[in-house]
């Protein structure tokens, strides 16, 4: 199965008609409570360098394409659970809220509650915004594994430090008091997939890393295909389906 | 402000909406969908509503969503988050 493949005729004709209307505050599609409007759908037209010049933010992907993808790539593993390994998802405010004012469990202890214990899950995904930045924690409570992914490949030990003091403390609260063995754990900051060539692309990066390593591949990225792939999501949004 | 409800409307909580420069209270009915709080806040803070999210639990808050819905209780809190880009 090719995770991103070329879209065919008539998917085109479905991106084509969807994106061609003027009306940015229609609402596309709701996920996860998020109202995907064309304004936001718009940010995954392809991008081009030579055109690039003023606006280049205006290609930037938002936290509603970010969290609603992700929560797609979710709901796509709860619906087949024998080939796919269930997810807990944080969404992008999460992080922001842990380092606003400094990091204090209490603040943001009731987060998510009805969700229950993330590490009663196969993959914990976290993803972070910061500096117009995207990139995402993958988390796998069995296998005791916590990876970051930078599509720029650089280590952040900030943002290390402060997930696992956050997870610590969820754990604490799910787990009878218990903290984590970090000792136990595996910490990587993964290099072996492409490194972002562009300043436009490491939304998309976030969300095909995501996507492959739900689903245990190798992170295949083409760096050829990324406006590709920005157009594969774009239509994945628009279906509300992975 | 919290305590007004303790008058006697069951019906009608409390609630507090932070952001990181501020804090606004908004009382408002448990049915009432929240997306009126929402354009009332975006007004009175001169913000676009489509630059704000609005979180209760760390979770999104549709606009359709009611208090009674989300389990809000009065002296609740609501968070507001500015959009979020990335790129580079």
């Amino acid at each position: 199965m090719n995770t991103y493949r070329p879209l065919s005729y008539d998917e085109s004709e479905i991106l084509r008609t969807e994106m061609a209307s003027t009306d940015v505050d229609e609402t596309i599609r709701v996920i996860d409570h998020v109202r995907v409007t064309r304004r936001h759908l718009q940010r995954l037209r392809p991008y081009y360098r030579e055109e690039a010049g003023t606006s280049q933010r205006s290609y930037y992907l938002s936290d509603e394409i970010i969290n609603t993808y992700l929560a797609l790539l979710s709901e796509r593993a709860a619906a087949d659970p024998t080939r796919l390994g269930s997810v807990f998802l944080f969404n992008s405010y999460l992080y922001s809220r842990l380092v606003a004012n400094g990091y204090k469990f209490e603040n943001v202890s009731g987060f998510f509650a009805e969700k229950g214990s993330p590490f009663d899950y196969e993959f914990v995904l976290l993803p972070i915004s910061e500096h117009f930045h995207w990139t995402i924690f993958v988390i796998q409570p069995r296998i005791k594994q916590i990876c970051y992914y930078d599509s720029l490949k650089y280590s952040n030990p900030k943002r290390m430090r402060t997930v696992k003091a956050y997870l610590d403390n969820m754990h604490r609260k799910h787990h009878a008091g218990k903290g984590i063995k970090w000792s136990e754990w595996k910490e990587v900051v993964p290099k072996d997939f492409p490194t972002q060539p562009d300043a436009v692309n490491c939304g998309v990066f976030v969300l095909s890393i995501a996507n492959y390593t739900l689903q245990k591949m190798k992170i295949d990225i083409d760096l050829t295909r990324l406006n590709d792939m920005r157009r594969i999501i774009n239509y994945q949004l628009i279906m509300g389906g992975i | 402000m919290a305590t007004d409800n303790a008058a006697g409307n069951p019906e009608l909580i409390s609630l507090k909406v932070t952001s990181q420069d501020n804090e606004i209270f908004f009382k408002i009915k448990t049915k009432t969908p929240l997306k009126k709080l929402m354009q009332t806040y975006c007004e009175r803070q001169g913000k676009q509503i489509d630059q704000v999210r609005f979180l209760f639990d760390g979770q999104r808050i549709q606009a359709e969503q009611t208090p009674d819905e989300l389990g809000m209780e009065d002296g609740d809190s609501i968070e507001v988050m500015t959009e979020q880009l990335g790129g580079m």
